[in-house]
């Protein structure tokens, strides 16, 4: 199964869940978003930087033409 | 003597208790919450979000004015002025819903907090501006910890907006039925195969569906999960995209296009208007419900004359046109709302007091039933004294239009049935109505047939 594969590679990260937390955020979820989280972080981090570029070329733009 | 009751729907937080005392609203804060209440006030969350607009403003009073001991705080909220239901949103009210919450989930975790539920009753609507309501939904965050709410959102959320948007409509009673949200393997089961081509709905729903019978019994992995707070981000925002691009246009239903495609109305709409309107301008109204409103044309005469009103109608299309132009407009006022008569909100949920009935939220000053009683009549087989015993609990003042069997409407209704209504006509609807109301004023609608009254509910 995809899922035990991608939890294995996950590794033991530690303990985490919150005593104070009332709700049952559900066993097969909370694995779950373990392993999806991870890939999504790592994606998200491209995209934030990504995003940092075209900012940062977008001002640049902005400045020169202010300038003219 | 003093009345406190406790709310029905709050128990299952220990943060804190929401109560009436002589009719005004209350939440206790517990002593166990006081850390991170206190975080909540110092870390600027409760002042952004309440800034923005996003979380209903409360003021803190003294627990003992209000006969409360042993308790950190007594906060007093802002009262909404209506409380609605996620099944009675059409499918914008409930994407707005949505992204709300997850603009919330941000900021808190923005401000070293986390969202600890996403429950869509969390989220009620002034109008078309929808707030956040449950002021102790936060937690101080903990790294690594996973975002507990996650589960819930789908459930609450994404689930519901994907089974309206690509199923059917008529599917938001799902969340009526199943309060806790609509469980992912049964969304996952009704969604469309081609669904499994949708990347978020693949990975929210079918794969987090999947998951969730594969690790029920994994409390050991469980434990181990820990999420970066850089991931709990990404998650948010993989959520966001995927509520974002849900879509339903709220088109080919019967009543969306009715007042486009009725040539009688034109004729008859400015007769409506302006008696309607010289009512409202006598009565000054600060409440009223409007039933079957289509797309709440008359409704926004009253609520731009001061009313906050609720516009009923039982068609998700015409709701979420009224919705639409109300956020177009801005008008805090109007607040649309999806309900059959012939089906109303129940009581529901732990002892049948955490929801309450459409009849037990509220007691609006004017009820506006135009172009409606030959549907509860002629379509549904309610007799008219039923029907005005219906409007007799629900308020003092009543706008009321009666539609004759020569009307083309009911003439519709009645082509492929028996004519079984003998006492259907303009003296059986004064005899039936005669009982609880009196009639103050009675009014031709020029170029039909149809009659428009203005009644008071009779003195007891």
């Amino acid at each position: 199964m995809v899922f035990d594969a991608l939890a294995g590679l996950m590794g033991d990260t530690g303990t985490s869940m919150h005593m104070l937390a009332y709700l049952d955020a559900g066993t097969g979820s909370i694995v779950f978003q373990w392993i999806v989280a991870a890939a999504l972080g790592g994606a998200f981090a491209l995209k934030m930087s990504w995003r940092r570029i075209t900012a940062y070329f977008s001002r640049g733009k902005r400045d020169a033409q202010d300038n003219d | 003597m003093t009345d406190t009751r406790w709310h029905g729907a709050s128990f299952r937080d220990p943060s804190g208790y929401v109560f009436t005392h002589d009719g005004e609203l209350y939440r206790t804060v517990t002593e166990g919450f006081a850390d991170h209440y206190d975080q909540m006030a110092n870390s600027g969350l409760v002042g952004d979000l309440t800034e923005r607009g996003w979380l209903v403003r409360h003021e803190e009073v003294d627990p003992r004015t209000v006969g409360m001991s042993d308790v950190y705080r007594v906060l007093k909220p802002e009262r909404i002025p209506f409380i609605s239901y996620p099944w009675e949103w059409c499918f914008s009210q409930l994407r707005d819903a949505a992204l709300l919450t997850l603009d919330i989930a941000w900021a808190a975790l923005e401000h070293d907090m986390v969202l600890k539920d996403a429950s869509a009753f969390n989220v009620q609507f002034v109008g078309s501006r929808p707030v956040f309501i449950d002021t102790l939904s936060f937690q101080s965050y903990v790294e690594g910890e996973p975002w507990p709410a996650y589960r819930q959102f789908c459930q609450h959320f994404l689930a519901p907006l994907e089974l309206r948007s690509r199923v059917h409509p008529a599917l938001a009673k799902l969340s009526q039925v199943n309060l806790d949200g609509v469980p992912l393997d049964l969304a996952s089961t009704l969604l469309p195969r081609r669904t499994l081509f949708s990347p978020s709905v693949a990975l929210h729903i079918h794969a987090h569906s999947r998951a969730q019978e594969h690790y029920s019994d994994s409390g050991g992995e469980a434990r181990k999960a820990k999420v970066s707070q850089r991931s709990l981000f990404a998650l948010l925002d993989s959520l966001r995209s995927a509520v974002r691009r849900t879509r339903w246009a709220p088109v080919g239903t019967t009543w969306a296009d009715y007042y486009s495609q009725n040539n009688y109305v034109d004729e008859a709409m400015s007769c409506k208007v302006d008696q309607v309107s010289s009512f409202l301008d006598r009565v000054a109204p600060a409440s009223v419900w409007d039933l079957g409103a289509n797309d709440g044309r008359f409704s926004r005469m009253a609520s731009e004359r001061g009313a906050y009103t609720v516009a009923f109608d039982m068609d998700p299309a015409a709701v979420e046109k009224a919705y639409r132009q109300g956020c177009a407009s801005g008008d805090c006022r109007i607040l649309p709302l999806v309900m059959d008569l012939m089906n109303p909100t129940p009581q529901l949920g732990w002892n049948l007091e955490e929801r309450e009935s459409f009849l037990e939220r509220g007691s609006p000053d004017v009820v506006l039933a135009l172009a409606l009683v030959h549907h509860l009549a002629i379509a549904q087989n309610v007799p008219l004294p039923r029907i005005a015993e219906f409007f007799a609990g629900l308020s003092d003042r009543l706008v009321i239009e009666f539609v004759p069997k020569s009307d083309s409407q009911v003439q519709r209704m009645l082509a492929s049935r028996t004519d079984i209504f003998s006492d259907y006509d303009q003296a059986g609807f004064e005899r039936a109505f005669s009982r609880y109301f009196h009639v103050e004023s009675a009014a031709p609608v020029s170029k039909c047939d149809r009659v428009l009254y203005f009644m008071r509910r009779n003195v007891a």
